[in-house]
């Protein structure tokens, strides 16, 4: 692929080549929520996407659902309640506001 | 996607050769001369649409949601995609010509080297617009129409949707651009699906798709509603037989099945009653070539919001978001073992699945309904082949099997 605009090498950043992701509502239809799972029991924990639901036992329901046959550990996190910070920009010029 | 009039009367489509590694046999221009590689990629403009529609995968309102990715945004997500070679976007929503910017982000994939198609309901389709999105470089246009006109608009949840929708059509295809129908089988509407077909045809619409019920967004809600496995079975023999009619009286009309891949087995066996096993192994091969269910590999989601999901359907699960990294990267991450599990199916599908003959060109049918049923790699509730049809064994009944469809 080729490079994409913004993009910056990992081992030259500090806090601020990086911009916050907006943090408008994830979802329209519920809450949503990040999922983290660890494979193994000496393996890394892993961001592995978001569930739609309702409360925090309702997304462990969603993401069991997914991931029960892969993961030992599940890890969730309110993505409302989650800063995202990430030097990969879109729609914008390096060093622009966040969207 | 099945191609029912390819595969059982030979008709030649631009898309056979991301279906069925067809372009060498093919007499059209083709989308692309190889097996597809990458997905085709759904991007949700909106979630703003100006209808109500009780099956809405997407569960769109009549309000705007907050978070819609800009023009620039969105040319940027395109980039992405025409370097990571996507070979179609469908521009899709809620309803996307709801979005001024439609015709510019047409252009944009167009000039990129990506193939824009659009989803629409057809109601907002002028003689103006189809014309913009005609020199914008729109290749195709499908407009959902869900039933007659008394069922559809009820469907839709507006009188007149129906009357609005053939406008469109008609404007579409006045412009120029390629028409097509995009009809969800219901119990409701199934009856009404080949007095559509001939009204539309009448129209000068000779492309129709027609999508099996996926549990997403609203359609969850109607699950309920989904036609029984024998239903679903006589509802596909009636497009293969409609497909063969048109094609014996000289008219011929593309027709394809969406959302189902039972759909693979049956054509096969459909085949080897109606046209015998000679066309039913090309017709085997074929489906062989397409792949069976492309959840995961040949298709995938971005949202309104840039949200990137396994399939249009497949909104309560969402794999990142392209504002935090490029889709790209998104779907090329093996770290995630659901993606990477999906792209590996074949040693973990279970129950009827596990020993079906059909299960490589199948691959187990809608993960999505599975997933409503148990597990991502669980049969299908929707598979409607029989215990023989999958074992390949006689049907002791010697009928066509709908009484053991389970």
């Amino acid at each position: 692929m080729g490079a994409f605009c913004g993009e910056a090498l990992p081992g030259d950043m500090d806090s601020q080549d990086r911009t916050r992701v907006q943090d408008t509502p994830r979802s329209a239809t519920g809450r949503e929520w990040e999922v983290f799972v660890r494979e193994d029991v000496d393996g890394p924990l892993k961001h592995v996407g978001s569930v739609t639901a309702g409360d925090a036992d309702g997304a462990h329901d969603r993401a069991s659902d997914l991931f029960g046959w892969a993961a030992r550990d599940v890890w969730l996190c309110p993505a409302d309640e989650t800063r995202r910070y990430t030097a990969h920009t879109l729609g914008e010029a390096p060093g622009g506001e966040s969207a | 996607m099945i191609s029912v009039s390819k595969l059982l009367c030979g008709l030649d489509a631009e898309s056979d050769g991301l279906r069925y590694d067809a372009a060498d046999d093919s007499s059209r221009e083709q989308i692309t001369e190889e097996k597809q590689q990458r997905p085709v990629v759904v991007w949700n403009l909106t979630k703003q649409c100006n209808l109500y529609c009780s099956h809405c995968y997407a569960a769109a309102d009549t309000e705007t949601a907050p978070g819609e990715l800009s023009t620039e945004e969105g040319k940027d997500l395109l980039d992405d995609l025409a370097d990571f070679g996507i070979p179609v976007v469908l521009f899709s929503g809620g309803e996307p010509m709801v979005r001024d910017d439609l015709e510019e982000l047409v252009a944009y994939a167009d000039d990129a080297g990506i193939r824009p198609v659009l989803s629409t309901n057809g109601t907002l389709m002028t003689e103006e617009r189809a014309e913009a999105l005609r020199d914008a470089g729109l290749k195709y246009a499908g407009v959902s129409v869900d039933g007659l006109p008394a069922r559809n608009d009820e469907f839709r949840g507006e009188e007149g949707a129906f009357d609005a929708a053939v406008r469109g059509i008609e404007n579409s295809l006045d412009a120029g651009l390629k028409t097509g129908l995009r009809y969800t089988i219901t119990e409701a509407n199934a009856p009404d699906l080949p007095d559509v077909v001939d009204l539309l045809h009448d129209v000068g619409v000779d492309r129709f798709c027609f999508y099996h019920l996926d549990y997403g967004g609203r359609g969850a809600d109607i699950s309920n509603l989904d036609l029984s496995p024998a239903d679903t079975r006589e509802a596909v023999r009636t497009v293969c037989e409609m497909t063969r009619e048109y094609h014996e009286r000289g008219e011929e009309i593309e027709t394809l099945l969406v959302g189902n891949y039972a759909d693979a087995g049956f054509l096969v066996e459909y085949a080897e009653e109606e046209l015998g096993a000679e066309q039913a192994d090309r017709i085997h091969r074929y489906l062989e070539a397409n792949g069976g269910d492309p959840t995961g590999e040949r298709i995938a989601d971005v949202d309104y919001q840039g949200n990137v999901h396994l399939t249009q359907f497949w909104q309560g699960y969402s794999l990142g978001n392209v504002r935090d990294r490029p889709f790209s990267e998104l779907w090329s991450d093996d770290n995630n073992p659901l993606l990477s599990g999906l792209r590996e199916r074949r040693e973990r599908l279970t129950g009827k699945c596990a020993g079906c003959q059909y299960q490589s060109i199948c691959r187990g049918g809608s993960r999505l309904r599975a997933l409503s049923a148990g597990g991502p790699f669980d049969p299908d509730p929707k598979c409607y082949l029989t215990d023989a049809e999958r074992n390949g064994t006689p049907d002791a009944t010697g009928g066509s099997g709908d009484a053991h469809a389970d």
